[in-house]
């Protein structure tokens, strides 16, 4: 089944150095394939250039060599104005402090996404009640993030992340700066989107979160792959 | 004391571009100050300046030589009420060329085509001095000084040598020197006492000239006991006139007075427009520094410290700004008091007044401290607990309402978010908007000003409605009906309207006034109308509307004294001009049937050119007839002065005005750098990043502009009144007053938004390219 998928994201040899061709290397040729569909997490210490891969994906930062194609893009060849109408229509972002716009309610919060992707305003309301209806923060639209807890901010973020049907939801430690049992349940809120065809790539350093609910453990250490593994199925539904 | 310094140059240090704008604006501003005190202080009484230092005489009084000898004018010194005199020195009236060229002089509103030449050994004296601006004084025979205003008008220097007219030897002189003195008038040049004396025509009797200071010389009255004296210790009839320093120094009020109000609004408009900024500067700082100001006073500082610290870290680079800007902006004042003093004929007086620069440095520093003073004391009253806790300033919700308000759906979301952020700080934006205003308001002013003084001129020069295009003298005997002849045969002649200066008694009043006698058809002359009707005939009198000292009006009836005759005159009309009274020849020749016109005003057909008529009259009588083209003059300089202003102001204003917007937009910028990095992140190109920042700009460039026009349009109005109040104009201000182009308001308007946009234009860049992921990695 694994084979079968479709390749969604491939890094080839892709290096990217901070301070010049001698700098430091964050992802050093790293080459890696993430189908369709498919629930990754992305492991490894601090410094082990987690949160960069996610950055190349976005197409927030440019590799240093190599190539990177994500949902059928090559971004070593995307214009800062191409990669921002890219991220619009193919990338959702979920940051591990929420990153919402203060000034903006709940709900305007998930709207600007679909907004900057010239999304009509009818669907967009649609999509975005659906969303922050099945998040369980419907009662909290028209709230503003400094009033919401943080479980619900990142529902929030989640939303926004998810508002334009993005090919690909980047997770930067979504559940860093949450208590455990809130962290639980917004890895479940993501896993049931990934069940439904949502492909997740998820950067953490919590190797029991990973293992219990990522299909694929990417594990990286010193910007190089470390491991690639699968996970077992369990009988309540998450990996082992 | 020492850690408040510490921090405060710590932080001037740190925040480079906040006190790089701080140094900018308070330095621009205090060099306006400095600019604007000095030429304040230098021009505001440049006559009572110039009258100290060349020790000017209270009295000039002009002798008859045929009715006076020389020593009994020298003997006037000694008549009661004399304090001191100087002179005498015998005068001649002389046309000049200078090769082929006739020269003459404009001054205020007349033109003369003939020097009176001073014999005059020595520049120098206890009385009535003169100073030399360039060259040297005359030291021997064919050696000839003139006056700046002179030399200028005739594009004249040094070395130039020009033939006098006046005698049949037609003697040739070098100018050797240019001078000024406080006698405004331009038609002076000074020779050695021996070669006036050959400036004479032969036959004729020299006229003698002496300047008196006196005891009593605070009113006209207290002059003309003055003249009484001189006059009663000289043979009836030996003086021919007189000018008092209190003619002289009232004809440049108007100016100086236009002038100083103009500088004035200005200044204040400036240091203004700083206020606000570094309000701004500082509100900004403070909500930048929440969370360090928590952690300095969680070390120990008291609140005064904070404070402290805050208006030290404005007041360090204001101060080196005011250093280095005021000895600029003093050095800058020189050409515009160059240029004011030589549209005077005055001496230039100095820039440097170190009082007012001292002072422009206390009150620039007073306000930069005064503005930053309440946002400091509200970070000196921040909780230390609650300012480490949240880390940030509490944002208002202004901007939120307003994204509600334009809705969302449309307009471009870079445009919304950008609109209310402008507002987001509703003081900040306010402020900044502020800021725009002053200077949209002081432009629309300056607009308004310039047009006022633009229809002032046209109202009082006959040359703007169509008038006459050349002047012609006659001298040496040559008559009337040879004059005549010889312009009317010409073609290019439309009309020749024959014109006389006059004096004129009132009876029971010793002070005589200046009558403007016209032969011809005078209405063509195109003398604007405040009142009545030109002349149409005889017993007809038309009076100015600027000189009237009788107060008389339109519909009475005036006995005046001309030649010995009494005439009645009736007054029909009063015009926009500078004449006290003018009358038709028919009225002229009841007194002096023998009178003819001493020179004669041409209207030339449509389509001829002046200078050739000039050059063809030159040449058909060159010793004979004196002709030159009619120079309009638009008030003796003003213009040129008051355009280098405005110019030189407005973009000083514009400069601050923008560096407001860049300071506004950069703090909101820095205080939204995460919130601009996740827009990047959900897809906002650097093209809408730029938009939504430049939004920001013309959000607050409009408010400004909204708000700066209609307050310039007051303020206009308003001070228009006080100058006209300050420089006792006779002419109601409804007259000058002119209506602003409404497209010259659109385009200051939109100048407002342009320099509002121009300063967001690189905080718009530097929001582009921002980083996302060093952003949200800082975070």
């Amino acid at each position: 089944m694994f084979a079968a998928m479709t390749s969604l994201i491939e890094f080839k040899g892709t290096t990217k150095s901070y301070g010049g061709p001698a700098g430091r290397a964050a992802l050093d040729n790293l080459s890696l394939r993430v189908d369709k569909a498919e629930f990754t997490a992305i492991m490894g210490p601090s410094g082990s250039g987690k949160s960069t891969l996610l950055h190349l994906v976005a197409g927030l930062d440019h590799a240093s060599s190599g190539s990177l194609v994500v949902d059928g893009h090559d971004l070593s060849r995307l214009s800062e104005a191409d990669l921002a109408r890219f991220r619009r229509s193919r990338i959702g972002f979920v940051f591990q402090f929420f990153h919402l716009l203060n000034n903006l309610c709940v709900l305007d919060n998930v709207l600007i996404a679909a907004q900057l992707a010239g999304a009509g305003e009818a669907a967009s309301r649609t999509r975005a009640h659906e969303l922050l209806g099945e998040l369980g923060i419907m009662d909290k639209v028209r709230e503003y993030p400094a009033k919401l807890s943080g479980g619900e901010r990142q529902r929030v973020a989640i939303a926004r992340a998810l508002v334009n049907h993005p090919a690909v939801l980047l997770a930067d430690e979504p559940t860093g700066a949450l208590d455990s049992h809130t962290g639980e349940q917004v890895m479940e809120l993501l896993v049931g989107f990934n069940q439904r065809g949502q492909t997740v790539l998820v950067a953490t350093h919590d190797i029991e979160l990973a293992r219990r609910y990522a299909r694929r453990i990417v594990q990286l250490r010193d910007g190089r792959l470390a491991a690639d593994t699968l996970s077992e199925v369990q009988p309540d539904g998450t990996f082992r | 004391m020492k850690p408040v310094l510490t921090k405060a140059l710590a932080d001037v240090r740190r925040y480079r571009l906040q006190t790089l704008v701080v140094f900018l604006i308070s330095g621009l501003a205090m060099a306006v100050g400095a600019m604007g005190g000095t030429l304040l202080t230098q021009s505001s009484s440049p006559y009572d300046r110039a009258f100290s230092e060349l020790a000017g005489p209270h009295l000039v009084v002009v002798f008859d030589g045929r009715a006076v000898t020389r020593d009994q004018v020298a003997a006037t010194a000694s008549v009661r009420g004399i304090t001191s005199a100087a002179g005498p020195w015998v005068v001649a009236s002389v046309p000049f060329e200078n090769g082929a060229r006739h020269l003459s002089v404009s001054s205020s509103f007349s033109s003369q085509t003939a020097l009176s030449v001073v014999g005059r050994d020595s520049p120098g004296g206890s009385l009535d001095r003169i100073d030399v601006v360039r060259g040297r004084w005359v030291q021997a025979d064919g050696e000839i000084v003139v006056t700046r205003a002179f030399a200028d008008q005739n594009s004249l220097s040094v070395g130039d040598r020009l033939t006098a007219l006046s005698t049949t030897l037609k003697p040739t002189l070098t100018v050797v020197g240019e001078a000024v003195d406080v006698d405004p008038r331009p038609d002076r040049a000074w020779v050695s006492t021996n070669q006036v004396t050959s400036l004479i025509p032969a036959g004729a009797a020299p006229l003698y000239q002496m300047s008196y200071r006196i005891s009593l010389a605070s009113s006209k009255s207290e002059i003309l006991v003055a003249v009484s004296s001189v006059k009663a210790a000289v043979p009836a009839g030996a003086v021919l006139g007189y000018i008092s320093y209190l003619d002289s120094r009232d004809s440049f009020n108007f100016t100086a007075s236009l002038v100083l109000t103009f500088l004035l609004a200005f200044t204040a408009m400036a240091l203004a427009s700083v206020a606000v900024i570094v309000s701004n500067v500082v509100t900004g700082a403070v909500l930048a520094s929440y969370r360090e100001i928590g952690i300095v006073k969680a070390l120990g500082f008291t609140p005064r410290q904070v404070v402290g610290a805050f208006l030290l870290t404005m007041l360090i680079p204001a101060l080196l700004a005011g250093l280095i800007a005021i000895p600029v902006g003093a050095l800058a004042s020189k050409p515009l008091l160059d240029q004011a003093a030589a549209a005077m004929s005055l001496p230039a007086p100095s820039p440097v007044v170190p009082g007012v620069d001292l002072l422009a440095l206390i009150i620039g520093l007073g306000i930069v401290a005064a503005a930053a003073t309440v946002p400091a004391w509200r970070a000196g009253r921040l909780s230390a607990v609650a300012a480490i806790t949240s880390g940030t300033a509490p944002s208002g919700r202004w901007s939120t309402s307003l994204h509600g308000r334009i809705g969302w759906w449309r307009l471009p979301r870079s445009l919304v978010i950008g609109i209310g952020d402008a507002f987001a700080r509703p003081v900040r934006g306010g402020l900044t908007a502020v800021a725009i205003l002053v200077g949209v308001a002081t432009l629309v002013f300056a607009t308004g000003l310039y047009a006022a003084i633009i229809k002032f001129n046209d109202l009082f020069s006959p040359a703007s409605g169509g008038g006459y295009q050349v002047t012609v003298s006659r001298f040496g005997g040559y008559s009337d009906a040879e004059t005549l002849r010889q312009l009317q045969g010409r073609p290019e002649t439309a009309a020749v309207i024959g014109h006389k200066e006059v004096e004129g008694e009132i009876p029971g009043q010793p002070d005589p006034i200046s009558l403007s006698v016209f032969r011809g058809d005078s209405a063509r002359l195109g003398y604007q109308l405040a009142e009545g009707r030109w002349l149409a005939g005889p017993g007809e009198a038309v009076i100015g509307s600027v000189f009237n000292p009788n107060h008389w009006v339109v519909g009475q009836t005036i006995n005046l004294r001309v030649g010995g005759k009494l005439l009645q005159l009736r007054i029909v009309g009063s015009c926009y001009c500078f004449l006290v009274a003018a009358m038709d020849w028919a009225s002229y020749s009841v007194a002096l049937p023998e009178a003819e016109p001493a020179d004669y005003l041409v209207q030339l057909r449509p389509g001829t050119d002046a200078n050739a008529y000039v050059r063809q009259v030159s040449a058909s009588e060159p010793d004979f007839l004196f002709p030159q083209v009619n120079q309009s003059n638009n008030g003796g300089g003003i213009e040129g002065i008051l355009d280098g202003m405005v110019a030189a102001l407005a973009l000083i204003l514009g400069v601050i005005a923008g560096l407001g917007v860049f300071n506004a937009l950069l703090l909101t910028m820095r205080e939204r750098a995460r919130d601009i990095a996740v827009l990047k992140t959900l897809g906002m190109t650097p093209r809408q990043v730029s938009t939504m920042v430049t939004a920001s700009a013309v959000a607050l460039g409009a408010a400004g502009a909204l708000l700066g026009v209609p307050a310039g349009v007051v303020l206009y109005n308003y001070l228009i009144e006080a100058m006209a109040h300050v420089s006792n104009f006779n002419v109601s201000t409804s007259v000058i007053i002119a209506e602003i182009n409404p497209m010259q308001l659109v385009a200051v308007g939109v100048a407002g938004v342009l320099v509002a946009i121009l300063g967001a234009s690189l905080p718009a860049r530097w929001a582009a390219r921002t980083s996302v992921v060093n952003v949200l990695n800082l975070e």
